[in-house]
C-alpha cells in the first residue's frame, strides 16, 4: 500500500512551515512514530513522525523549502519495492499504481505532530503580558494527540452539541422542569480540557455544567435522569440542571454560585497534595467570576501552595447580558496570573487542539508539583444566558461570526482535510449519537421520580 | 457542680486534672491529630513560629508536634480557608478551620451555607463533608465587629451541626465529636471562657477551669446538659450564659425559687426531649442568650415548647437576650447589653410572683 506523508497541520493561524531538515532518505525503513523530519514555523519547531510504518520511497519537498499545511510531502509503501507513482516525475506516465497519488490524503496517510516548543503552536495571543511568569517551555516536550485521540474529541464534542440541543427541545416541549443554561459552542473547552485528564482527577463546575459532564465521561443517562428530575439522575433528582455531577466519576457536582467552586477546587487540590496523590483538579469558571473576591483568595492560596490544580477560565464574552469589557479593564483574565505569580496563558477556546496542548502543559506543571495555571479560554456561548434569555444584547453579526467559528464545525473540516474523518463516518457517528440520546431520553423518562417525602433526606451523613 | 464568683467557676469537684477551655481544645486537636492523620487544620497565625497559636492560642505548639503540612497558616482569606476546608473534607481529609473572630463568618457565608451545607445534598446522598470551623464569639470590650453572638445565622442553614461548649470538659469532648462527624460543623467558643494565660488573657474573663480526665471520652451531639437540677422554673442557656443561669439559680435559691438549668451544648442537633421534658416539670421556660433578640435561637426553641408543650406551660416563655442594637463598646454599655446574672434573677423573679 502507498501511503501519502503530508506537511502537518500547523494550528489555525500557520499555513505553512518549512522542512529543516529531513531524518530519512529513500529507502531508508521507517517504523510508526519514528521522526521523519523538522519544521519550523513563525511560531515553532517541531519534529514531525511517522504515523505509518514502511519505507520511505520519495521525498516530495526538500530541506529548506516551504510546504502549505496538508500538502503531500513525502510518500511510503508498504514494502521496499511496491510500485508507486512519483507525483513531480511521472505527471502522464500512468500506471496501474495511479490511484496511490490522489492528493486527498487518507486516513493512512496521515502524520501526527509533536511540538516541542510548545506554548505558541496553538494559541491566538500567546504574547499576554504574563510571559515572565511562564513555565519553562521544554517541559512540554511531551505533547502529541493521535489520532484516536483526535477523533475521540470529535465525538465527545458531538455528544455535547447534540444532548445540549436535544435538552432545548425537550424544554421547548415542557418536558424537563426548571430552567437550563446552555454551552453550545463552548465544546472545545470542555473537551480540549478534560481529554488530559486522569483517573482520579477531579473537575469542578459552575452553573452551565452540562458539557463539562459529558467531557468528564458522566454517562449521559444519568445526566438527562437528573435534567428530567429523576430518581435515577446523578443526583438522584436533588441536583437538577445547575448541579450535575458525580465525584466518583470524576466531578464534583457543579457549583452555581459564580466563583464558589474556586477555593473548594483548592481544597481538593490541597488534599491531594496532603495525601501525596498524583491527582490534579481542573477548575472550571467563566470571565464573569474572575472579578469575585473567591477567584483572589482562591488562586492566591493556591499559588502560595503550589496546589495542584487548574484554573480554566471560560471566556465567553458575557455574564448574563454584560460585556466582560464593561467590568474589566484587562483585556484578557490571564493576565490577572501575574498578580499571583504563576503562569497565565490565553488559548483559542475554540479549537479543541489548541485547549488539550495548553491544558496538558498546565497540567502537567500541577502534576509535577510546580503548581496552579490559569488559563483563559476565549469562546461563546450561541445560546442565551439561559432559556429565557434571546439574546438582545449581543449582535447579529457578533454571533454570525463566531458560529462561523463553531469548534465543531472547525474541527470537522481539520479532520475531513487531514483524512481521519470521512462524510460518510460523520453521518455515521451522529446517527450512533442520535440513537444513544434516544437511548438517554427513554431512560429518563421511564424512570421513576422521587417520592414527595425523599426531599427529607440526606441533609445529614 | 458549684458556682462561684462570676471571675472564677470550677466545674468539677473532683480536684485532679483540670484545664483551661483553651488547654481542653488543644488537647482535643492534638489527641485527634495524633489518632487521624487526615485531621489538619487551616487557619490565620495558627502555626507561624514566635506567634501565637491562633487568635487565642488554641493551637499553640501544634505546628511543632504536626509541622506546618498539617498546621497550615493561611492568607487573611476567609472566604477560601472555608471553600478550601470544604474541598479538603471532599478529598478525603478532616480539616478543622477557623476564623479568628466569630464575626468574620460573614465572609465564610457562601461557602459554609451554600456548599459545605449543601453539597451532600444536592449530590443525592453521594458526598459527606466533614469539616468543623471554629469560632470565638461573645461581647469582649471589642464593639460591633469583634464581638457577635452568630449562632441563630447558622442555625437557620439545615445541614450544619452547631455545638458550643460552655466548660473544658465538654469543649474537649465536642470538638473531638465534631472532628470524627462526616458532617460540616460550626463550633462556637465564647471569648471569655477561654481561660487564655499571659498577653492573650480576656479582660473581663472568667476562668472556667475544669476536670478534664487523661483517658479518651467523647461527648455525642443532641445531648442537652442538666447542670442544676430544680422545681419551678428552667433556665435553658448556652456558652457564658450558662454560667449566669448557674449563678442566677444559686440568688434564686435563697428566695425559695429553685430553677432548673440546662446547657444545650449543641444546638443543631437540639436536644428537645431534655427541655420538654424539664418545661412538664417545671411547667415555666426562660431562655438565655447572647445573641440579638429577634429571630435568635431562643426564639426557635420558645416556638417548638410552645407547639409541643402549651399544656404543661403555666407562665408565657421568656426570652434573654441582647437588645436589637450592634454589640456596643463603652464597658458599659456592654454590661447593660449582655444578658446579666441580675436580670435573669429578675425576669425569673417577676415569672414566679406574676404566674403561681
Amino acid at each position: 500500500m502507498v501511503h501519502t506523508i503530508t506537511m502537518p497541520d500547523l494550528g489555525q493561524t500557520v499555513s505553512e512551515g518549512k522542512i529543516l531538515k529531513w531524518l530519512k532518505k529513500p529507502g531508508d525503513k521507517v517504523s510508526r512514530g519514528e521522526f521523519l523530519l523538522e519544521v519550523e514555523t513563525d511560531k515553532v519547531t517541531m519534529e514531525v513522525e511517522s504515523y505509518v510504518s514502511g519505507y520511505l520511497r520519495a521525498i516530495l519537498i526538500e530541506q529548506g523549502q516551504m510546504g502549505s499545511a496538508l500538502s503531500p510531502i513525502a510518500i511510503v509503501t508498504d514494502s521496499s519495492d511496491e510500485p508507486f507513482e512519483h507525483p513531480l516525475e511521472s505527471a502522464g506516465s500512468r500506471d496501474s499504481s495511479a490511484e496511490a497519488s490522489d492528493s486527498t490524503p487518507s486516513k493512512a496517510s496521515s502524520v501526527s505532530q509533536k511540538v516541542p516548543a510548545a506554548p505558541a503552536a496553538h494559541s491566538t495571543s500567546q504574547a499576554a503580558p504574563t510571559t515572565d511568569s511562564r513555565a519553562p517551555e521544554h517541559a512540554f516536550a511531551h505533547l502529541q494527540l493521535t489520532p484516536g485521540q483526535k477523533l475521540a474529541m470529535y465525538r465527545r464534542m458531538l455528544l455535547c452539541r447534540m444532548f445540549e440541543d436535544r435538552i432545548y427541545y425537550l424544554f421547548l416541549e415542557g418536558r424537563l422542569p426548571g430552567t437550563v443554561h446552555q454551552s453550545q459552542g463552548q465544546e472545545a473547552s470542555a473537551v480540549g480540557v478534560c481529554s488530559v485528564l486522569e483517573e482520579g482527577d477531579v473537575i469542578t463546575s459552575t452553573h452551565r455544567p452540562h458539557s463539562h459532564a459529558i467531557a468528564r465521561g458522566l454517562s449521559v443517562e444519568s445526566l438527562m435522569a437528573e435534567l428530567l428530575a429523576k430518581k435515577t439522575g446523578c443526583c438522584q433528582g436533588k441536583g437538577g440542571s445547575m448541579h450535575v455531577g458525580d465525584l466518583a466519576a470524576g466531578m464534583l457536582p457543579a457549583i452555581a454560585i459564580v466563583g464558589g467552586g474556586i477555593p473548594i477546587a483548592v481544597g481538593l487540590a490541597l488534599a491531594f497534595q496532603i495525601l501525596n496523590k498524583k491527582n490534579i483538579v481542573a477548575c472550571f469558571f467563566g470571565d464573569g467570576a474572575a472579578n469575585i473576591g473567591t477567584f483572589h483568595e482562591g488562586i492566591n492560596m493556591a499559588a502560595i501552595w503550589n496546589l495542584p490544580v487548574v484554573f480554566v477560565c471560560e471566556n465567553n464574552k458575557y455574564g448574563a447580558s454584560t460585556s466582560v469589557t464593561k467590568v474589566m479593564k484587562l483585556k484578557h483574565v490571564s493576565e490577572r496570573a501575574a498578580a499571583y505569580g504563576i503562569p497565565g496563558e490565553t488559548v483559542d477556546g475554540n479549537d479543541v487542539e489548541a485547549v488539550s496542548y495548553a491544558m496538558s502543559r498546565a497540567a502537567q506543571r500541577a502534576r509535577e508539583g510546580s503548581g496552579p495555571t490559569l488559563l483563559e479560554l476565549e469562546t461563546y456561548r450561541f445560546a442565551g444566558h439561559s432559556r429565557s434569555d434571546p439574546g438582545h444584547y449581543r449582535s447579529k453579526q457578533e454571533v454570525a461570526a463566531w458560529r462561523e467559528r463553531d469548534p465543531i464545525k472547525v474541527y470537522e473540516s481539520v479532520l475531513l482535510k487531514q483524512g481521519h474523518l470521512s462524510a460518510e463516518e460523520i453521518d455515521q457517528i451522529k446517527a450512533e449519537i442520535d440513537r444513544k440520546l434516544d437511548e438517554a431520553i427513554r431512560f429518563a423518562e421511564n424512570s421513576p421520580s422521587p417520592l414527595p417525602e425523599d426531599c427529607l433526606n440526606d441533609v445529614f451523613a | 457542680m458549684m458556682s462561684s464568683p462570676e471571675n472564677k467557676i470550677e466545674i468539677s469537684s473532683t480536684p485532679d486534672r483540670k484545664l483551661t477551655m483553651v488547654e481542653a481544645l488543644r488537647e482535643a486537636l492534638r489527641e485527634e491529630m495524633r489518632r487521624d492523620e487526615t485531621v489538619i487544620l487551616l487557619g490565620e497565625d495558627i502555626g507561624i513560629e514566635g506567634g501565637f497559636g491562633g487568635a487565642f492560642t488554641v493551637t499553640l505548639g501544634l505546628a511543632e508536634e504536626f509541622g506546618h503540612r498539617r498546621v497550615i497558616d493561611t492568607p487573611i482569606s476567609e472566604a477560601a480557608i472555608a471553600g478550601a476546608a470544604i474541598g479538603a473534607a471532599l478529598g478525603g481529609l478532616r480539616p478543622v478551620a477557623d476564623v479568628q473572630y466569630g464575626d468574620f463568618l460573614f465572609l465564610t457565608m457562601d461557602q459554609l451555607a451554600n456548599h459545605a451545607a449543601k453539597l451532600r445534598y444536592m449530590s443525592g446522598g453521594k458526598l459527606r463533608v466533614p469539616m468543623v470551623m471554629r469560632a470565638p464569639v461573645g461581647a469582649t470590650t471589642r464593639g460591633a465587629q469583634h464581638g457577635q453572638s452568630l449562632e441563630a445565622f447558622f442555625l437557620h442553614v439545615p445541614g450544619l451541626k452547631l455545638a458550643c461548649p460552655s466548660n473544658p470538659y465538654d469543649g474537649k469532648g465536642l470538638l473531638k465529636t465534631a472532628i470524627r462527624d462526616d458532617n460540616p460543623v460550626v463550633f462556637f467558643e465564647h471569648k471569655l471562657l477561654y481561660g487564655s494565660k499571659g498577653a492573650r488573657k480576656e479582660a473581663g474573663g472568667i476562668e472556667v477551669l475544669g476536670f478534664v480526665p487523661e483517658e479518651e471520652y467523647l461527648i455525642p451531639f443532641g445531648q442537652a446538659k442538666l447542670v442544676r437540677p430544680g422545681r419551678d422554673v428552667t433556665l435553658v442557656a448556652n456558652l457564658l450564659m450558662v454560667h449566669r443561669s448557674i449563678q442566677a439559680a444559686g440568688i434564686l435559691a435563697e428566695s425559695g425559687i429553685e430553677a432548673e438549668v440546662i446547657d444545650v451544648r449543641t444546638l443543631a442537633p437540639f436536644d428537645w426531649g431534655t427541655v420538654a421534658e424539664s418545661v412538664r416539670k417545671t411547667g415555666k421556660l426562660v431562655l438565655v442568650e447572647e445573641d440579638n433578640l429577634t429571630g435568635g435561637w431562643g426564639a426557635e426553641v420558645a416556638a417548638r415548647v410552645g407547639e409541643s408543650c402549651f399544656g404543661y406551660l403555666d407562665a408565657p416563655i421568656r426570652r434573654i437576650a441582647a437588645p436589637d442594637t450592634p454589640v456596643p463598646f463603652a464597658p458599659v454599655m456592654e454590661r447593660f447589653y449582655v444578658p446579666s446574672t441580675d436580670r435573669i434573677v429578675a425576669v425569673v423573679r417577676e415569672l414566679a410572683a406574676s404566674y403561681k
